[in-house]
């Protein structure tokens, strides 16, 4: 009675506790925001920061006023910015209308405000390779030309064309200039995709136009609404695109609010080369889950640097991502900031994202009226250049730099990946092997692994051929002389068929598997004598479900890495068996309840038995697939699988002769009785977890009451 | 009511993630700050409405007190005090140079365009406070001050050594009393406790004609604007305590940023805390502050009552034109109460109780060539030495020694139950420094993280050693080893702040630390769950229990942190109830007891109050918050202590950036130190509560610390008990550091060399300039 008052205290301290979480171990100060990554098994990993916030530039603006006289002027929610191959610093102060230039250290060159046609509340700006520069006039729902002393060269107003209806909305928000001259331009809310102009000013066509996304939901209202019905309904369009960018080799780069495919990386007719890449930043943080209205990510801008990472901002969640060339997230950075207490590499609310020639990133913000500064530190830049090097096929050169990547961050697993990568090119597969699961990436270690097992099969093919051809022939001398013997009369004292049924006979009486193995020959048969002939008890039927429970867990803890690709301490063996004893359970009894109310003859012991013997194919096969799985690679998943399998098969078609058997169904009685047990299974978990949801809410509101009364 | 439940939902939802995984950590805080922000703003914007609509006019209200029509309160050789008796404020005039600095803001400067609405009342008074109504809004308070609430001085005497004031507010029913003192080289300014009083006694028929609105003291800002100057000039700067030091340049434009600094000395207590509001900030180890205008300048001290303090300063254009830092003495604490079970519903109050301690602060006034951060940092130096028995080094040995922590082992997840994952066992620790010192390190101090029994997130029941590192008898060997080498060894014991295990007699339920709404505080980080504080007693009774375990392995001392020595928590825990003060003198005492067992003490992140014991302190702020309109930071912290105590950085291994860590240690006169393991670092990617370290396999950090050490050595080795006389900038990213014995170093960031007067640095790297190398 002590003990469980002291048991029930104990969980009532545990209800109790709050969690604060605070202290934080290894970082004491530092950058405000956390840096991570991700390893193979999709698992966040902690970094040294890749970029360190390092300044900010437009806080020290002066304009010479009407007056003459030196007025502070500060910028007021510019949204875009652009940064040409010298460096210049080219930002759209939009509620100032005009276009502020800075130099590469944040001075003030000059401001653009065109005064032969005054800005209106310019969004985009692109500086071309000449020096021209576009900009996004959205207020007059223009793009202007400018030439690089800031006199007007060129208007691109709303085309006219039959493809455009009426509908259209021109109001360009952003911009780029390919290298043949062509504009693309983004305007507000277009569903149909960016406008593209020819050089000479002429509509050309749309460009990079989103998919639509028809959910589940739709689908279902197409099927059953009526034309009127559908007609009311608001018309499914493609998401908008948010934001565009070029790269040096041309590729378009397009950032859109869709739920995927929200960054396209483009070629020149408009293909996605980026097809079925998620850049949602949503899931990586816990908070998502956080009440009914879930906040929607929204990534808002690209820019790809010189080593042709790609980075990402996010301006709801105030993540800054970063991937390579192939679209590999490199790292993402986030830290808390709220209004009232802007800290220098904090952003508040992000617009647009540019890099320089040194690779800093110029974040843009909207809320705080500046551009925070970051620039790379030697953790980002070694993770760069090794990744640039494995992009270019350079694998030993990429060596090196994935070592300092390993000693900077041992965690950082990308690293092990780049090395295995040099490693199965240098042809050292054993090392390549280990390396590749460091990095938990189970289709490199497959790889190495056939080549290990190839060099194997050649090493010692002749040896393996000798040996066979020797077992071949004193197999046949074997048989030979035993015929002999046999002529003779004679026979041998141990004969094939003999050894395994004395091996069985010679264990102990109530050795469950005797029976089992009974049960695989003669299904029906073996069923009906677990009860009639009394060949199962409850001892061995918790026997047999120790043995399957021991059986998962050895088979999970041995499956070679290639079909397994999870760390061991991912793996948590409590889970599996909670998971299989709770739903082995509710069946036993779901199936025990239908039999009762469908004229079924079996009792609860022997749905219990019965279920537990049928579980015998598990016990059987769990062992060799297992082994199996660590000489198998990828290339073999077929059979591996097809194992796999059938044992399931195996399994289910032994509960079907036990339901049959026991019960004393009919086919077709025994398939209505499984499907009916599996919806009772389902009605019984939902009732309890409604239980249990009651029960604590009730318990809640007791203590919410003794909370308010005692108070 | 639905709004509520939403609510509910939202931090359930929050605080089961929580549960999940460490990450969420930081997610959790950024998710629930917005929220009670948006509670903030709404605060101030209710109270700045009222107090606009209450902004009276008074003669007293438009002129700032006359210095000719002061009166002299107390003077001595130097200084003189001269005070108003209708407001209590006062002036200090030093007599030689005639300087004057002033309890309220300088005249000059005074802009009445755009000093608007509360804040134009709220500069004169001589204090500013904040109350909460219970009978409105237990959990909003109201900001005033004395002319916004038709205060009265209802007494004014001179004393010996200044005058006494007491102030009342008869709406709100207060009566704060003021004692000021000159005396030496400073003023010091009190908030009596004895006859500080908030509760209004109210009249039937005032109660009658409305109800009482139980105003109750939250906190108090007196002389708030003690030297307080403008950005016309651009002259000065405002130094607040963030990390090691940081500068407030006066500036006249500042972009459209309202921001101001508030944080609590001694980093937040987390009996009052929640999740989401605990700071962003790096928490304020030094109860210190000043301001710097022209050729004078005034360092702030909080002396007494500091723990309940907070350091609150505001660049100009913020709130008014002036720039201003001052102390906020809290009499109150806001908490959480929840109402359900699961703690995730209830409601933010105010305590009942008010804390009642003498408050007081001491202002030291600096000139001329002192009147610098630098000065301000001397002067520190000097209250330590005299006031918290300080005392310089003398036997400093000939060589820096390097730092080296052990990670000892921990836990590490596996497939059916946890196991303990060895990282470092004492064999291998004796290989480890057999190595280093095999390299040319003969000067080692060695930290032993880890050792207990069980590993690093094991906390409760430490000893014996355990046995899979070598147990106790390993564990002597390692140390007896070490000793021969001349090398000292303390054990890591920040540990001792917590349990999860049950063991040296814990029970949750009755030795855990307990918050103001006497829940068990569970702290959860990077996957490590179930810590729980323990009471402060218990961790004192424990440790002197152990202490003689310590002794007789040998060590040369301990290492404290965490809740001892860097977090002050008060605790609730009804069976060893403790304040915030009387938690701060139970871990000053553990700190003197251990140094009076063993002989050394040290400690990590430690707050200035455990450093008159510790000779060294491990991972000393030596960067600040990033505030946006912090200009500059400045070893503040260092110039006070070098000289004093050792002090040593961020692990250089660990570090963000190399040669930042490595160039800022020789800059600000640090001790290298690096945290390693024998096994490969990968290892711990598996660890429950290590997984932070990233790069700890100490093969891949022999060359970079021989190297480092005999780099720090070069620098420093001659001045390590030397005090740092000067620091300044020499140019953009090149810093010089002067110590008493005439030693300069100049240290350059950039990456370009830099070069003065015939001498160059290297980029990214330093130069020793000796005396007398050339002259100013």
């Amino acid at each position: 009675m002590a003990k469980l008052l002291c048991k029930r205290l104990y969980f009532f301290c545990l209800i109790c506790l709050i969690a604060v979480s605070s202290l934080p171990q290894a970082v004491s100060a530092g950058v405000p925001y956390y840096t991570y990554s991700k390893d193979s098994n999709n698992r966040t990993v902690y970094t040294q920061p890749a970029y360190s916030p390092s300044r900010v530039i437009g806080t020290d603006l002066y304009v010479v006023n009407a007056e003459g006289k030196r007025e502070y002027s500060p910028l007021r929610r510019p949204q875009d910015l652009y940064i040409d191959s010298n460096d210049t610093i080219y930002v759209s102060d939009t509620d100032n209308n005009r276009i502020v230039v800075f130099d590469k250290n944040g001075d003030l060159i000059k401001i653009l405000a065109v005064p032969e046609s005054p800005l209106n509340k310019p969004n985009g700006v692109f500086v071309d390779p000449k020096g021209d520069i576009y900009i996004a006039d959205t207020g007059n729902k223009r793009v202007v030309r400018l030439n690089k002393d800031g006199q007007l060269l060129r208007e691109f107003s709303r085309p006219s064309s039959t493809y455009i209806n009426d509908a259209f909305v021109y109001e360009p928000i952003n911009m780029i200039v390919d290298q043949r001259g062509f504009v693309y331009v983004v305007s507000t809310g277009s569903y149909q995709g960016i406008v593209q102009f020819d050089p000479t000013g002429e509509f050309y066509g749309f460009y990079g136009t989103n998919q639509t996304e028809v959910t589940g939901m739709d689908v279902i209202r197409r099927m059953f609404y009526t034309k009127e019905q559908l007609s009311r309904q608001v018309r499914l369009l493609p998401v908008t695109i948010r934001n565009i960018d070029i790269d040096r080799q041309g590729y378009i780069y397009t950032v859109s609010g869709s739920t995927s495919e929200q960054v396209k990386k483009l070629n020149i007719s408009g293909d996605n080369l980026w097809k079925g890449l998620t850049f949602q930043t949503r899931e990586r943080f816990f908070q998502s889950a956080s009440g009914e209205q879930s906040i929607e990510s929204q990534l808002n801008d690209i820019t790809v640097d010189r080593e042709s990472n790609l980075t990402v901002i996010d301006k709801t969640f105030n993540v800054v991502s970063q991937y390579n060339e192939n679209g590999q997230l490199l790292f993402y950075w986030s830290g808390p900031s709220f209004v009232g207490n802007p800290q220098l590499g904090l952003n508040q609310s992000p617009v647009a994202v540019e890099s320089n020639s040194k690779n800093e990133l110029f974040i843009l913000d909207d809320a705080l009226n500046l551009i925070q500064v970051f620039k790379p530190t030697q953790f980002g830049n070694t993770v760069h250049k090794a990744y640039l090097l494995t992009q270019e096929g350079k694998y030993v050169e990429s060596e090196p730099y994935w070592k300092q990547v390993i000693k900077q961050n041992a965690l950082y697993s990308p690293a092990y990946k780049g090395l295995a990568q040099s490693a199965y090119y240098r042809g050292n597969y054993g090392e390549a092997l280990n390396l590749y699961k460091l990095a938990g990436d189970s289709q490199g270690y497959s790889d190495s692994f056939w080549q290990i097992r190839l060099e194997w099969f050649q090493k010692y093919f002749s040896l393996m051929a000798n040996v066979a051809i020797v077992i071949g022939l004193a197999l046949l001398a074997g048989r030979k002389v035993r015929l002999q013997l046999k002529a003779k009369g004679w026979t041998l004292p141990l004969g094939e068929g003999h050894s395994s049924i004395s091996w069985v006979r010679s264990k102990p009486a109530n050795w469950p598997f005797k029976h089992a193995l009974y049960i695989l020959k003669h299904p029906i048969d073996g069923f009906s004598d677990l009860r009639y002939l009394n060949k199962g008890n409850y001892i061995k039927a918790v026997a047999m479900i120790v043995g399957v429970l021991f059986m998962l867990l050895v088979k999970t803890y041995l499956t070679g890495f290639t079909f397994n690709p999870i760390p061991a301490d991912e793996r948590r063996g409590g889970t599996l068996i909670i998971g299989f004893m709770a739903v082995f359970l509710t069946w036993v009894i779901c199936a025990y309840l239908i039999g009762s109310i469908r004229q079924g003859e079996a009792r609860l012991k022997d749905v219990f038995i019965g279920s537990a013997y049928a579980l015998f194919p598990v016990i059987l096969l769990g062992l060799p697939i297992a082994i199996i799985s660590n000489i198998f690679t990828l290339s073999e998943a077929s059979i591996y699988h097809f194992m796999e399998s059938l044992v399931v098969i195996w399994c289910g078609m032994l509960f079907f002769w036990k339901i049959q058997s026991l019960q004393n169904y009919t086919v077709g009685e025994t398939i209505i009785h499984i499907l009916l047990t599996l919806a009772a299974m389902t009605m019984l978990w939902v009732l309890i977890f409604i239980m249990f949801g009651l029960a604590s809410e009730f318990l809640d509101f007791v203590y919410t009451i003794y909370q308010e009364v005692s108070m | 009511m639905g709004n509520l439940r939403g609510k509910r939902m939202v931090l359930f939802t929050l605080f089961l993630l929580l549960g999940l995984s460490g990450f969420s950590v930081l997610i959790h805080i950024a998710a629930a700050d917005t929220t009670t922000l948006n509670n903030k703003a709404t605060t101030s914007a209710n109270a700045k409405q009222q107090l606009t609509v209450k902004t009276a006019k008074q003669a007293d209200v438009n002129e700032f007190p006359q210095e000719s029509l002061m009166q002299t309160a107390a003077e001595n050789t130097t200084l003189l005090l001269k005070a108003d008796h209708r407001s209590g404020h006062f002036v200090v005039v030093n007599k030689r140079s005639g300087k004057i600095w002033r309890s309220f803001p300088d005249p000059v400067g005074w802009d009445d365009k755009a000093n608007t609405g509360a804040w134009k009342v709220h500069l004169r008074s001589p204090f500013m406070l904040r109350y909460v109504e219970f009978s409105d809004r237990a959990d909003i308070v109201k900001e005033s001050n004395l002319y916004d609430q038709k205060g009265t001085v209802t007494s004014f005497e001179l004393t010996k050594q200044g005058f006494n004031i007491t102030y009342q507010l008869p709406n709100l029913g207060f009566v704060i009393p003021i004692q000021v003192k000159l005396q030496d080289d400073y003023v010091e300014t009190k908030i009596v406790a004895d006859g500080i009083q908030d509760e209004k006694k109210f009249t039937a028929e005032e109660l009658a004609q409305k109800a009482d609105p139980k105003a109750r003291l939250v906190s108090i800002r007196l002389f708030p604007f003690f030297g307080a100057e403008t950005s016309d000039l651009e002259n000065g700067y405002t130094f607040i305590p963030d990390g090691s030091g940081a500068l407030i340049q006066f500036k006249k434009d500042r972009a459209g940023l309202s921001s101001s600094y508030n944080e609590r000395v001694y980093g937040d207590d987390l009996a009052y805390s929640k999740n989401n509001n605990l700071s962003n900030r790096e928490p304020v180890k030094m109860p210190v502050f000043g301001i710097k205008s022209g050729d004078q300048a005034l360092l702030g001290i909080i002396r007494g009552g500091e723990e309940y303090a907070s350091i609150a300063a505001a660049p100009s254009k913020t709130f008014s034109t002036y720039n201003w830092a001052a102390p906020e003495h809290h009499y109150r604490f806001k908490y959480f109460q929840p109402t359900n079970s699961k703690k995730t519903a209830g409601f933010l109050t105010y305590e009942d109780k008010m804390v009642k301690t003498d408050r007081t602060t001491r202002y030291y006034f600096l000139e001329n060539e002192q009147a610098d951060y630098v000065g301000m940092a001397a002067a520190y130096r000097n209250y330590l030495i005299q006031e918290l028995g300080m005392k310089p080094m003398n036997s400093a040995k000939p060589q820096i020694p390097l730092r080296v922590q052990l990670l000892g082992a921990d836990t590490k997840k596996g497939f059916l139950w946890d196991s303990f994952l060895p990282l470092t066992t004492a064999d291998q620790a004796t290989q480890i420094v057999r190595d280093i010192k095999s390299e040319g390190v003969d000067s080692m101090t060695i930290v032993y993280s880890g050792w207990q029994k069980g590993g690093y997130s094991s906390y409760g029941g430490h000893f014996p050693v355990d046995r899979r590192l070598g147990g106790n008898d390993g564990m002597k060997q390692f140390i007896d080893y070490a000793h021969n080498q001349g090398f000292s060894v303390l054990l890591d014991a920040g540990s001792y702040s917590f349990n999860n295990n049950g063991k040296d007699g814990f029970r949750r339920s009755r030795d855990a630390l307990r918050d103001m709404g006497s829940n068990v505080i569970e702290l959860t980080s990077w996957g490590n769950e179930g810590r729980v504080l323990v009471s402060p007693a218990l961790v004192k009774k424990t440790i002197q229990k152990d202490i003689s375990k310590v002794k007789s392995l040998g060590a040369d001392g301990l290492l404290f942190g965490q809740a001892i020595g860097s977090v002050l928590n008060t605790d609730f825990n009804g069976n060893h109830p403790a304040t915030r003060e009387q938690s701060k003198a139970i871990q000053r005492d553990i700190f003197r007891d251990t140094q009076h067992a063993l002989g050394r003490v040290q400690v990590k992140e430690g707050n200035f109050y455990s450093f008159p014991y510790a000779d060294h302190v491990d991972g000393l702020f030596d960067d600040y918050s990033y505030d946006l309109f912090v200009d500059d930071k400045v070893p503040f912290a260092q110039i006070a202590l070098h000289g004093l105590v050792s002090y040593s950085f961020d692990f250089a291994n660990l570090s963000e950036s190399y040669t930042e860590n490595f160039l800022r240690g020789i800059e600000y006169g640090a001790v290298p130190s690096f945290r390693l393991t024998y096994e490969k670092s990968h290892k711990l990617v598996n660890s429950k509560s290590l997984r932070g370290a990233y790069s700890t396999n100490y093969k891949d950090w022999v060359v970079e610390m021989v190297s480092q050490y005999q780099r720090f050595n070069q620098a420093l080795a001659d001045v390590q008990d030397a005090f740092i006389i000067d620091h300044s900038k020499l140019s953009d990213g090149v810093y010089e550091t002067v110590y008493s014995s005439g030693k300069r170093v100049w240290v350059n960031y950039n990456s370009a060399p830099y070069t003065k007067n015939e001498i160059t640095v290297k980029p990214e790297d330093f130069a020793v300039v000796q005396e007398g190398a050339w002259n100013e």
